[in-house]
């Protein structure tokens, strides 16, 4: 019996030790090639958002003749930590990450001062760390462009109605929830009340229900703004299947810009979007990364907390054409 | 005959560390990078905090029940602990991960035991109670171990190597330790799977069931307090949100190792290897840069492969033939399902 | 009226929780508000009741969420690349009942406990349906597809109708015919069954099946709300179903079942949500609610078990 335990040791020992006689090898490629290699480590692919940023992620990059190295965290904090560090330890030049856990970036970027890699935060958030820079979408400020054209298009349809609601993200995403705190703060102020605040916990399925059990307490809601696209669409579904419109009888606005959501836009089928253009996010990340290798000093919007940001557009009707 | 039931029971404990050895055997030619040291402690490291609870869960699926809730209990041990460490440091962050643990196993063990509540929805419905509580204690955003703290002796737990040994892994390796002493060498472990293969017959042989049930649920939630440990050192940050699925994760470690969900038969070199296996195929998916979408599917065809050697293993043991195990005769011998 | 208590324990929380909401919010008595009730816990009680046999048995299906995404991307895709609606959503069915008999042949050929069998296949079916969409929303704009929620025969919706149906067959399946009995005596003793000459392979096949063809229903009705599907709908949704299942009183451990305790614990589950919305309150409150929830739903029954006990009776085993 104690044999057993001893062997599954042994194995477990044989593991490492196998390691450690390979231990010279690694980490050469940090400067011996001169190829500049970039790490991207992207939040989930699953999510045509991230997608799209992984694309302009990468085209960047390969436009300066860089190598590039992808990883997906897939939505779980453990697998985020251990691929970005692995990336670090592959001797990755630069690291660029869109973390699923902001507040999980310390490890990593511990691991890659100990290295001398920059770190570039794409979007959601830096969590207090202490990253070269990070690019973010204005997210309080895309969610005031959603309470001004709310405001607007409600006038334009003739309401009167003051009350309006707002679908959030699941819990834990508190920087998605800048979004309806912006919307919330803007829309009072222009004499509105948000007379529901509930969570669809970012999925299309519960936004459908949040939306349908909203109409029934308030059917006199004249508005309704969602933190991202998935759960705005299926909010203007529910709108559409009580028998209203989502443009004409309650102005419903999503954020993102995803495909969905454009679709749905140019079919009426849905008020207006926040765009975030994840892929320029991207570019912008590669390219502050190549100047935080060439040691340059960035230039940042808001310094203090080194955020380089990245414009929002609100798309309605008007202009959706002009997005590709 | 007799061949084929030593070679079964062979199986039960080593089949999947051979499968794990034949893994790492290849393991070198498909990811040439594989055995370098970095790689290999990043593999040992992430895995530990899996291994741990399904070292106590194996405890609880042996007595023919299992915990639901230990991914609340993860999160609510971690945000605890963060709360504790920025009220009293290392000792107090410690302290505070165990309790939780030990306080989240006695509740379960409580509601199965003076509510006769089924551990299946005693377990799921204290899953939903922690992880809303985990949410109520981070409203003002996610718990984290600060970045200027980076040297305390507590963060330092999940990044440190003894001797190039993760510590994590360390740990992992002494609970394991612990874990397989306690099965083996004591009336307790007997007892434990003396009731999971005939509730009936342990009780009228003087177990008792609602001790025995007291025990294990207190396990888990203590192997859950010292996961957390090397969990939350390693990732420095909580809400309630924290590894959402993790249960069936964990379970299906111990299933895969060859421990019965039928109760009464357990395996912790068989769990072991099953977080070791599972760890190893993840490096080697992610570092080959499969799409996740594939990774999925390999992983779970993996799941099936390794069970149904099991399955058919279990079969072929029986007084039957090939023929009829493969028409889904039907043989007396209980099946390996339910 | 306790006869009535005593086959349907629901009842009684049930009433209570709709006279709490009735008197703390002003718009849960209202006829939209009931509509919208009854037909989200309809959504949930059809596949509700195909998990009532798999429960009845002893076993699980934990692929069902999986089952929802793949059926609604194959679905929505059929839709997009010119099929007539009818036939992308027979062609869904097919595909969940596929799946189903993937998981019926690796749990009764294979011998693959269904707890892995079923979590093996929600894992790789998730990856196909996120293969298969590309990780892109497959959008439509089907009337076909939305009649499925959208559609009031005699008035009354859709979602509703499809319920009542399934009820008044699974009821009829489980209580009134060969297969409800061998169903359940498979959950009471397997062993026995099979010495007894019942064919528990193709019993068991069949309810694979049976759970596989209801999971592509849920996904085509969640599609038809949507109008879209895509690899992350239906995730978590195994619990949702086996929820209402365990909650409505069909033992884990089989060999017991309540198709009327299902429908209720749908109804039930769903006026909660219901009504914590109503509310408006926070989500990590709703999470401590249904875990609440849950539990007192069980322990009660536990008492009441315990007291009406005279001899050592074994408690039933969690899940097996």
């Amino acid at each position: 019996m104690k044999s057993r335990i001893l062997v599954s040791l042994a194995v477990a020992g044989a593991l490492v030790t196998a390691g450690c006689s390979d231990s010279n090898a690694p980490s050469d490629n940090q400067n011996g090639s001169d190829k500049v290699v970039v790490g991207f480590s992207v939040y989930d692919m699953q999510y045509e958002f991230f997608q799209k940023m992984e694309k302009g992620t990468r085209e960047a990059a390969t436009a300066k003749g860089w190598e590039f190295k992808l990883h997906d965290e897939k939505s779980d904090e453990n697998e985020m930590v251990t691929g970005a560090q692995a990336l670090i330890d592959s001797g990755v030049d630069v690291l660029i990450i869109s973390p699923f856990k902001p507040s999980a970036l310390g490890p990593i970027i511990a691991k890659a001062k100990a290295k001398g890699v920059p770190v570039i935060v794409d979007d959601i958030g830096g969590g207090g760390a202490p990253y070269d820079a990070i690019v973010i979408s204005d997210n309080a400020g895309g969610g005031k462009l959603a309470a001004e054209f709310m405001a607007k298009q409600i006038a334009a349809n003739g309401k009167t109605g003051k009350n309006v609601a707002s679908i959030t993200c699941e819990p834990s995403a508190v920087y998605a929830a800048r979004r309806n705190a912006g919307f919330k703060a803007e829309i009072e102020k222009l004499g509105f009340k948000v007379v529901a605040e509930l969570s669809g916990n970012s999925k299309a399925e519960e936004g459908y229900k949040v939306m349908k059990d909203i109409l029934a307490k308030n059917p006199d809601v004249t508005g309704v703004f969602s933190c991202n696209d998935p759960m705005g669409v299926a909010a203007a579904n529910a709108v559409k299947d009580a028998g209203k419109d989502p443009v004409k009888d309650i102005v419903t606005v999503g954020f993102n810009a995803d495909p969905e959501a454009i679709t749905a836009i140019k079919a009426n089928g849905l008020a207006a979007t926040v765009a975030q253009d994840p892929a320029a996010m991207g570019a912008l990340t590669v390219k502050l990364a190549d100047q935080a290798l060439a040691k340059t000093a960035l230039t940042f919007d808001n310094a203090a907390e080194r955020e380089v940001y990245n414009p929002v557009q609100l798309i309605s009707k008007e202009n959706v054409d002009t997005v590709k | 005959m007799k061949s084929s039931t030593s070679l079964g029971s062979l199986w039960d404990t080593w089949g999947i560390t051979a499968i794990l050895v034949l893994l790492l055997a290849v393991a070198p030619v498909l990811t040439p990078d594989f055995f370098s040291l970095d790689n290999a402690q990043s593999v040992l490291r992430e895995s530990a905090y899996l291994g741990i609870v399904a070292a106590g869960m194996t405890f609880a699926v042996a007595s023919g029940a299992f915990d639901l809730s230990v991914g609340g209990q993860l999160a609510l041990c971690s945000v605890v602990s963060l709360i504790g460490f920025a009220a009293g440091g290392t000792v107090l962050a410690i302290v505070a991960a165990l309790a939780t643990g030990l306080a989240c196993g006695l509740l379960n063990a409580s509601l199965i035991t003076r509510l006769s509540v089924p551990p299946f929805v005693a377990t799921l419905g204290t899953l939903f109670v922690f992880r809303g509580l985990s949410y109520i204690l981070t409203q003002d955003g996610p718990k984290t171990l600060p970045y200027d703290q980076i040297g305390s002796p507590f963060v330092k737990i999940g990044g440190l190597n003894v001797a190039g040994v993760p510590v994590p892994f360390v740990i992992m390796v002494g609970v394991f330790a612990a874990a397989w002493l306690l099965l083996r060498r004591t009336a307790t472990g007997r007892r434990v799977l003396a009731y999971g293969s005939s509730p009936e017959a342990a009780r009228f042989c003087g177990i008792s069931a609602n001790r025995l049930r007291l025990f294990v649920f207190a396990l888990v939630g203590v192997s859950v307090g010292i996961a957390t440990l090397t969990y939350i050192t390693r990732v420095w940050t909580a809400d309630g949100s924290a590894q959402d699925g993790f249960e069936l994760k964990v379970i299906a470690a111990v299933v895969l190792g060859g421990t019965s969900l039928k109760g009464g038969k357990a395996t912790l070199i068989g769990t072991f290897s099953a977080v070791l296996l599972i760890s190893v195929l993840n490096d080697m998916l992610v570092s080959e840069g499969v799409p996740s979408a594939y990774q999925r599917i390999v992983l779970g065809g993996v799941l099936i492969v390794a069970l149904t050697i099991d399955g058919l293993r279990t079969r072929f043991a029986a007084p039957g033939s090939l023929r009829r195990a493969l028409s889904g005769g039907r043989t007396p011998q209980p099946g390996p399902a339910r | 009226m306790t006869a009535v208590l005593r086959r349907a324990p629901l009842l009684l929380p049930l009433l209570g929780t709709v006279v709490v909401l009735a008197v703390a919010t002003d718009s849960f008595l209202t006829g939209a508000n009931i509509e919208n009730v009854l037909v989200a816990a309809a959504i949930v009680a059809v596949p509700g009741l195909a998990m009532t046999f798999c429960l009845a048995m002893g076993e699980f299906d934990l692929s069902i969420g999986s089952t929802v995404s793949l059926a609604g991307v194959v679905c929505c895709s059929a839709i997009i690349a010119g099929q007539p609606a009818p036939v992308a959503m027979g062609i869904a069915l097919l595909v969940g009942a596929a799946i189903g008999l993937a998981n019926g042949l690796v749990i009764t050929k294979l011998g693959v406990t269904p707890f892995i069998a079923t979590l093996a296949t929600l894992v790789i079916v998730r990856g196909l349906s996120l293969a298969y969409s590309g990780g892109h929303d497959q959008i439509v704009s089907s009337a076909a597809l939305k009649y499925l929620v959208g559609g009031r025969p005699l008035g009354v919706p859709m979602p509703i109708v499809l319920a009542v149906v399934a009820t008044a067959a699974g009821w009829w399946a489980m209580n009134r015919t060969r297969f409800g009995r061998w169903v359940c005596a498979i959950g009471s003793n397997r062993e026995a069954a099979r010495v007894s000459g019942l064919p528990v392979d193709r019993v068991r096949i069949a309810v694979y099946v049976l759970v596989g063809v209801a999971g592509a229903g849920w996904g085509l009705l969640i599609s038809s709300q949507l109008q879209k599907g895509n690899g992350q709908l239906g995730m978590g949704f195994e619990l949702d179903a086996i929820t209402v299942v365990v909650i409505g009183g069909t033992a884990l451990l089989g060999g017991r079942a309540s198709i009327v305790g299902t429908v209720l614990g749908a109804v039930l589950i769903e006026t909660i949500r219901n009504g914590l919305n109503l509310l408006n309150t926070p989500p990590a409150y709703q999470r401590i609610s249904v875990g609440l929830l849950l539990i007192a739903a069980l322990a009660i029954r536990g008492i009441r078990r315990a007291e009406a006990r005279t001899l050592p009776v074994p408690v039933p085993e969690a899940a097996r």
